[in-house]
């Protein structure tokens, strides 16, 4: 029986021809020894020839055209054309990811050009300010620093520049960029609401290439770095406090005792001091950097009364830069100082303090290489307003980052 | 014994000489296949309208087969051409065109067969159907039989329609690709993915029911 169960298995390859020669033999003799097996087959074999007889059945007429309805529904759609459309809706959907990704980078790039232009914007303000003062100041009757007579600190009165060692004192460490810094940061009513930590940090930088002999001086403007301890320093050098405050209107003035005048009093312009400020003007390069530095000349503590217009512009420059966490303290100078970075200019090139003719690692401007810094380092990202190349240092590695192309 | 051995060698002859001159010609076909697949993936529509023209009625004989309604069968073989327009990026190379046509076809049809199923729907077993789908049935039933050369009666069709219906799923696939398509057991094998011995199983109770069905029904 089992044997029987084994042909009848058979059957169905023997019928499609799907039996090797060999097991076909053996079903062969198989049949020829059992007659019921036999007519098993035969049965099935017409079932086979039943079936195979059934007539085939076509497809409709509109089969294809039904295809390319299902696949383009729009009646607009041709035929001949369907499968390129497919194809085009493939390259859509493949395009809508890299269409996000370009508008992504647009909004980034975007996001940066909103950035330099609120800077710019302020580099504006800041001129359009010192235009709009400038001519008040020219008319005032206020002296200015070079005619300064009344000054509290005069040349005369001044402290020694520098020591017996040739250094210079712990007062030039503080006038020096108290000469410069503090008239814009007390020049408002607000006073004290515009010194920000940048601004106590830059002046810190600056003291911190002094070397004083002074220490509790320079450990005093040391701590200014921190932040928030400007008011503090102020309070230990009241005389420079109030009589280096300049008025409205002399900041051009001022920004006339530029390197000449500078140097006549033996301070070097380039390394050791902010400049005198000088809005809206280009910094001038090629400095000499060897000169010996001069004495401040503060401004009479009586001044004209500033322009209205000039005052609600340098407000609003003010607020500008505090409500953006960034203070640019002369910005058209010879130093200049982003965020807690002081740069000075040298033969188109801005320095960040302590650079010392290291390796630096060029960066171009809007590389991908800048951007990550940036990313990283919150208090780079007001480096590209200026205009010349920018050395500066990070994480002990100095970068210089080309100048602005033209 | 030598009846025997003459039947039996008659059938095997006949048997392999249809599946070689069949296989002779599928694998013409698929050569050019691949080539009309790689030319519609290029974008030229001529190509893959040549497909449709090639395979369509072989599709919808299957299906229709499978199915036992001409309505579901024109449906599901449409859907098959239109799946295999959208994924004919992911068609294998080392496939045959038309085994993953019949495969896409299976897929299909049997979810079909299932979705009536739930739907309370008979496929091919009701009278109905039988009229709506066996041609020539409704002018046999009822009148005098005008029997064609070497074809049988509409009700014989319906009949033989039935009894398809009725087979299990598996094996009634298996059958309809051995039966309409003259598929060899590996191809079959291909299309629903799964052994050829099991194929060879199939095939033999599917035969072996539908013998038992139309003894009762007195066919055969």
């Amino acid at each position: 029986m089992k044997n029987r169960d084994d042909i009848r298995d058979q059957f169905s390859p023997l019928l499609d021809g799907e039996l090797s020669p060999e097991e076909r033999a053996r079903v062969e003799a198989a049949l020829s020894e059992d007659a019921e097996l036999l007519r098993e087959l035969d049965s099935l074999k017409r079932v086979d020839d039943l079936y195979r007889a059934l007539p085939a059945v076509s497809a409709p007429a509109n089969f294809e055209a039904d295809i390319r309805e299902r696949l383009h529904p729009s009646h607009l759609v041709t035929a001949a054309c369907a499968p390129s459309m497919a194809r085009k809706e493939r390259r859509r959907r493949m395009v809508w990811p890299g269409l996000a990704a370009a508008a992504a980078v647009l909004v980034c790039v975007g996001g940066v050009m909103v950035t330099i232009n609120r800077s710019a914007g302020r580099l504006q303000m800041a001129g359009d300010y010192a235009k709009a003062a400038g001519p008040m100041a020219q008319t005032s009757a206020a002296p200015v620093y070079r005619d300064a007579p009344a000054s509290p600190v005069t040349p005369d009165t001044a402290p020694p520049l520098k020591d017996e060692a040739g250094r210079p004192t712990g007062e030039q460490l503080l006038q020096a960029p108290s000469a410069v810094e503090m008239p814009k940061l007390k020049q408002s009513s607000e006073g004290r609401e515009f010194r920000t930590d940048n601004a106590a940090s830059a002046f810190g930088a600056v003291a911190g290439k002094q070397q004083d002999k002074n220490r509790a001086d320079t450990d005093e403007t040391a701590q200014t770095r921190k932040g928030g301890e400007t008011d503090r320093l102020l309070e230990t050098a009241p005389p420079l406090r109030e009589g280096l405050v300049p008025q409205a209107g002399s900041h051009v003035e001022s920004a006339e005792v530029e390197a000449s005048d500078l140097q006549d009093k033996g301070l070097d312009p380039a390394k050791s001091t902010p400049e005198m400020l000088n809005y809206g003007k280009e910094a001038k390069s090629g400095v000499p950097t060897d000169t010996p530095a001069p004495t401040p000349v503060p401004p009479p503590a009586s001044a004209a009364p500033e322009p209205p217009i000039a005052q609600a512009k340098k407000e609003a420059a003010h607020k500008s830069s505090a409500e953006n966490g960034v203070a640019i303290l002369g910005l058209a100078g010879r130093a200049q100082t982003i965020g807690p970075r002081s740069f000075t200019l040298r033969d188109g090139v801005w320095y960040e303090s302590g650079y010392n003719d290291e390796t630096t690692t060029s960066l171009k401007r809007g590389s991908r290489a800048m951007r990550d810094l940036i990313a990283q380092h919150g208090d780079l990202k007001d480096l590209p307003t200026l205009k010349e190349a920018v050395v500066f240092k990070v994480e002990d590695k100095w970068y210089k980052l080309g100048a602005m192309s033209k | 014994m030598s009846k025997v051995t003459r039947w039996t060698e008659s059938a095997a002859r006949a048997a392999l000489e249809r599946n070689t001159a069949v296989v002779l010609l599928r694998e013409a076909r698929a050569h050019s296949d691949v080539g009309l697949v790689e030319e519609c993936r290029k974008g030229d529509s001529s190509a893959f309208d040549e497909l449709v023209r090639r395979y369509k009625d072989r599709i919808y004989s299957v299906v229709y087969r499978f199915l036992g309604n001409r309505e579901d069968a024109l449906d599901v073989s449409q859907e098959v051409f239109v799946r295999a327009y959208r994924g004919i990026d992911g068609f294998r190379g080392n496939a045959k065109v038309y085994t993953w046509l019949y495969s896409i076809a299976a897929n299909l049809a049997r979810n079909r067969l299932r979705d009536s199923g739930r739907l309370g729907r008979s496929m091919g077993t009701s009278l109905e159907a039988l009229q709506e789908s066996a041609p020539g049935l409704a002018d046999s039933m009822g009148q005098q039989s005008t029997p064609r050369d070497n074809a049988i009666t509409g009700e014989t069709q319906a009949l033989l329609q039935q009894c398809l219906g009725e087979l299990p799923e598996h094996y009634r696939l298996a059958f309809v690709l051995r039966m309409v398509e003259d598929l060899s057991y590996e191809e079959i094998a291909e299309v629903m993915g799964c052994p050829v011995g099991t194929v060879k199983s199939r095939l033999n109770q599917a035969r072996q029911i539908l013998r038992d069905k139309l003894k009762e029904h007195a066919v055969i």
